[in-house]
């Protein structure tokens, strides 16, 4: 019974905050023995069936409770008063929102310049939000998604500190294994050629999965069915699934589809089922069964993985079981060899929630350019918030005269903001329109992948947050003017708006305001100059070849079509020739991976003179195949030695050319120069000799930190990767774009059924890899701009107001020998005050906020001195210069004129 | 009879509201008819003696096999409202268990009696009209 104490009390808690649901009188008179009876229930129950009993009294009580709470409700009559009250509030709120409307409708300038500020600034929150809501807090389209994680590994040892995802190996040793996970799963990514009667031959996105990846996304498809188990199997039959959308584009939504046969990389494979049009994971249009046989060997890490893990499993619990696990890797593999290979190698898992994995470094962005929208948005809720005020200002008298005439201050607040809400709700309205279609441009000029694009949408949540983002807008700027104006009655009565006292709490408070503007306006200002600081710094990174006048396809040879070596071979080298003698054209060459290409087939590279010692791992070096005339084409400078030539591609004496990183560190304070280096463990090392030393390019973006490489003919034998995937590249004389044709057409007259992947000139590719940092510069800069406008304006007003609010003052000064040059002294002076404690306090701001931006940057330091200098000397000049004009206007008053005025 | 019962289903169907009485004013009986089962329940086991929420509760759940369940707000409420029309009153705090908990017990009044005499009454007819009629197979 003691155990049951705890829960007892913590259900007799409960049920007496439930009771607060019941009337009063009813509550009062009986509430100590409602709550001694559920005890005694409570414990009939526990004794009846334990804490099982106990938990369904407990609930059946608060169920009947609650049920009674409502009908006790609904049955008492209303209140004949409450009723009376509804009306009148109803009919009292359409009268101040008439009233409201009138008023503003008397003020068109100021109405429409507060609505337009905050459509601005609400649409622009609005349209990041959405981005960030599709894209990050949105949950994952998945069941119960948050067990859903990806298992990626690492191999210090060699280099690799994550991003080497997962191998086959690895994933028949965790599904026999591993604690802690339901389900795992391994998938390889890949690319299709899809052929058939009539068709363009096309190239699109496919993985290779096993049944299990459907089961552990708890997916269903929409039509037909997915894997069996019998097609998981090696040598099982062969099938296919394809994603909703490529079934929309190629059989336009016929679920007649299913059953017929789809032509992949020239073998036919029966269309078993489509999947769902929520289903993107991987990315691929077409799923093949990856049939292949677990328990032959370990693999190598060329696919991805996840896996579905018990509910309350901590991706850290997990990566320590996995870790486990890869220690014990001989309970599957018992080589000896593979054991090793993991130890030396150093591998190690690295799980990631799914979630996280999906969205992966967007998130940050993302969050950086909600903040600068919000930053937007308060700047020009000050300012609205300053026009308020001064309308306030103007209507001080009237408002005095209400007061004196017996409305209470309630009720001028009320007044006050029925009309900011007005305002706000028709800010949100023109916000939400500016919303749309920004998104839409947004999303059409996002020069990045961005993850889970179409989840992004004005949905429900969205049109929430604008409402409340509006509302709490029209709350501030409606309520502040009203505390600002203070009980002085009979000083307002008296002089208008010549109240000094009240006069110098206003300024102040409008002062405060624009500091606030200075201060959100310098963060956004530094934020987006250091972008265009990276962004220049990128835009004149060594690439290490020259980008202009370079045309640049892929093909993939189907090894349907292809089936040996040779004939890859020789297709590639026949077309070069067919390529260079196209007009026009002044080299070309071939390679597997061309720079900004990305990058594939990491190996160990082994020296002969220098072979490591046990257990110990050289570096991985990145290989690719080229053909003779691959340097000169791309402009990559030779720095030692030779290139390969035609000569070099009969295997006869196997050649290797290194690129600079890669002489460095495989060969620090030698010459590699004739050197003997082999690639990777298996079998018996083919000794390659170092032939050439060429320069280092960026081969995956442009803010990366140079990789060892290397180079073999295209026809060399061995264990690199394939030759069936070429990238060429022509360099030409004119526009490279021009001369796509008439390349298409030589390659469909070498074969008609290769689709042509990727043609493009390269500076399209090195403008491609410059663009997510120039989309993020260009979003901080517009954004910066406005708050910058904004600002100014602010202080404009501000300055205006102070010279309309002394004018008298002014000319006092003047009439008694002040000249214009003082005034102007005096104005700029107390603008300048303003400016530099906005300054200052942005600075402070800035400060503590540019490390969050330091992923985005590339070589600039977030704190650096030049950029935050030169911000608060340009965002300093704006002000100063919408002080000068008021100034300038105060130094040409006519002492007559304003005394007599005042 | 069968006019009784005529009679008697005629009035049920045009049954007037319920009449709300305070404690002392003199309505008749037959004015709170008829009594919901949970009503009666509770008239019932307090005209046999004194007891606490929790005994009524066990005893109305006993007695109708289950088909009458009260919960501590359903039970006080149809308490509170017999109270303010005079059905039944608060007895006084007292021990109730071996444990030495202190429970509050209440009583049937005399015009609780009453009503649920009457009510009784009103059910044995009802079962005699039934009876007359076959409703009821001849055990």
């Amino acid at each position: 019974m003691h155990s049951a104490t705890p829960l007892l009390n913590a259900a007799t808690r409960a049920y007496g905050r439930l009771l607060r649901l019941l009337p009063a009188p009813l509550r009062v008179a009986r509430r100590a023995e409602m709550v001694e009876l559920f005890r005694d229930m409570y414990r009939d129950g526990y004794s009846r069936s334990g804490a099982r009993g106990a938990l369904a009294v407990a609930l059946w009580c608060f169920a009947r409770l609650a049920r009674m709470a409502v009908t006790e409700r609904l049955q008492r009559p209303l209140r004949v008063p409450q009723r009376f009250d509804g009306d009148r509030m109803f009919t009292r709120t359409l009268a101040d929102l008439r009233l409201a409307i009138r008023t503003l409708r008397r003020s068109p300038g100021f109405t429409a310049i507060s609505i337009l500020t905050l459509a601005l600034g609400i649409g622009a929150t609005t349209a990041i939000f959405s981005l960030v809501y599709g894209v990050v807090i949105q949950g994952l389209p998945y069941d119960e998604a948050h067990n859903l994680v990806y298992v990626d590994h690492k191999a210090p040892a060699v280099g690799f500190d994550d991003g080497l995802g997962g191998a086959p190996g690895l994933y028949w040793h965790y599904s026999h294994h591993a604690d802690l996970i339901e389900d795992v799963t391994y998938w390889v990514p890949t690319e299709v050629t899809i052929t058939g009667a009539g068709t363009e031959p096309t190239r699109v996105p496919g993985a290779r999965v096993l049944a299990e990846m459907f089961t552990i996304l708890r997916t269903r498809p929409l039509h037909g069915r997915l894997f069996s188990a019998d097609e998981d199997a090696a040598e099982g039959p062969r099938a296919v699934l394809l994603s909703h959308g490529f079934w929309q584009q190629r059989f336009a939504g016929d679920p007649g589809a299913v059953g017929q046969d789809l032509e992949v990389s020239g073998r036919q494979y029966p269309i078993v089922g489509i999947l769902p049009p929520g289903f993107r994971f991987t990315g691929a249009d077409v799923y093949l069964d990856n049939q292949r046989d677990f328990t032959e060997g370990f693999g190598g890490f060329n696919g991805g993985m996840i896996a579905r893990v018990n509910t309350g499993t901590t991706v850290e619990a997990l990566r320590i079981e996995l870790d486990r696990q890869i220690g014990q890797i001989d309970r599957t593999f018992d080589d000896g060899q593979t054991a090793a290979f993991l130890k030396d190698s150093g591998i190690a898992s690295v799980p990631i929630a799914l979630k996280d994995f999906i969205i992966g470094p967007v998130q940050q962005t993302l969050w950086i350019l909600m903040g600068t929208v919000g930053f937007v948005l308060l700047i020009a809720c000050a300012n609205v918030a300053n026009l308020f005020l001064v309308r306030a200002e103007g209507r001080q008298r009237e408002v005095a005269v209400r007061r004196a005439l017996g409305a209470s201050r309630a009720q001028v607040l009320r007044g006050s903001l029925t009309e900011s809400l007005t305002l706000a709700s028709a800010g949100c309205l023109a916000g939400l329109l500016i919303a749309r279609v920004s998104m839409r441009v947004l999303l059409s000029r996002i020069p990045f992948d961005l993850p889970r694009a179409d989840e992004i949408g004005l949905n429900a949540v969205v049109l929430v947050f604008a409402v409340a983002v509006s509302l709490v807008a029209g709350l501030v700027f409606g309520t502040l003017p009203v505390l600002r104006s203070g009980g002085d009655l009979t000083g307002a009565l008296r002089d208008g708006s010549r109240s000094a006292t009240a006069g110098k709490a206003r300024v102040r408070t409008r002062q405060g305001l624009v500091v606030a503007q200075i201060a959100l306006s310098l963060v956004l200002l530094s934020g987006a100059g250091l972008m265009a600081r990276s962004f220049t710094k990128l835009a004149n990174v060594d690439l290490g070849f020259v980008p202009e006048n370079l045309l640049t396809f892929q093909l993939s040879l189907p090894s349907s079509l292809y089936e040996d070596h040779d004939s890859v071979i020789a297709f590639h080298d026949a077309l070069r020739e067919r390529l260079q003698a196209l007009p026009g054209v002044e080299s070309v060459g071939a390679v597997r991976d061309m720079p900004l290409g990305g990058r594939s087939g990491g190996d160990i590279l082994l020296e002969e003179n220098d072979p490591p010692a046990a257990g110990e791992m050289p570096p991985v070096i990145w290989l690719t195949r080229a053909m003779p005339g691959y340097f000169g084409t791309v402009g990559v400078p030779l720095l030692a030695g030779r290139t390969m030539t035609q000569a070099d591609q009969d295997d006869a004496s196997p050649v290797i050319v290194l690129n600079q990183t890669a002489a460095e560190v495989f060969f620090p304070g030698e010459d590699p120069l004739g050197q003997r280096v082999s690639v990777g463990l298996d079998g018996e090392p083919k000794w390659l000799e170092v032939i050439g030393i060429v320069g280092t390019t960026k081969q995956e973006r442009l803010a990366e930190t140079a990789e060892p490489k290397a180079f073999v003919p295209l026809s060399s034998t061995g264990t690199f990767n394939s030759a069936r995937r070429l990238s060429f590249v022509m360099r030409v004389a004119s526009d490279p774009l021009a001369m796509a044709d008439a390349v298409r057409t030589v390659v469909r007259q070498a074969d008609s059924n290769l689709p042509i992947i990727a043609m493009r000139s390269m500076d399209q590719i090195v403008s491609e890899a410059g663009a997510p940092m120039a989309f993020t510069m260009i979003l901080l800069g517009i954004a910066a701009g406005i708050a910058m406008v904004l600002g100014s304006i602010g202080v404009y007003g501000v300055i205006s107001y102070i010279v309309g609010h002394r004018t008298g003052e002014i000319g006092i000064r003047m009439a008694v020998g002040a000249a214009g040059p003082d005034v102007r002294r005096m104005l700029l002076g107390q603008g300048s005050v303003v400016a530099l404690t906005g300054l200052g306090i942005g600075l402070a701001g800035t400060l503590a906020l540019m490390s969050t931006m330091e992923s985005l940057l590339y070589e600039v330091d977030p704190f650096d001195p030049l950029t935050h200098a030169t911000t608060s000397l340009v965002l300093l000049g704006v002000v100063l210069l919408a002080t000068w004009v008021p100034a300038l206007r105060a130094s040409r008053i006519d002492p007559v004129e304003a005394l007599r005025s005042d | 009879m069968t006019y009784m019962l005529t009679d008697k289903y005629s009035s049920l169907a045009t049954a007037e509201p319920r009449v709300k009485t305070r404690p002392g004013s003199s309505t008749s009986a037959t004015a709170f008819l008829p009594l919901s089962a949970r009503d009666f329940y509770i008239l019932f086991f307090l005209a046999q003696r004194e007891r606490h929420g929790y005994g009524l509760v066990k005893a109305i759940d006993e007695h109708s096999s289950g088909a009458v369940k009260l919960d501590p707000a359903n039970l006080y409420r149809a308490i509170q409202r017999l109270a303010t029309e005079g059905l039944v009153e608060d007895g006084p705090q007292r021990t109730a268990d071996a444990k030495g908990r202190e429970r509050r017990y209440y009583r049937i009044t005399e015009r609780g009696r009453q009503v649920a005499a009457a009510e009784a009454v009103r059910m044995r007819d009802l079962a005699a009209a039934a009876a007359d009629h076959q409703l009821i197979p001849d055990s």
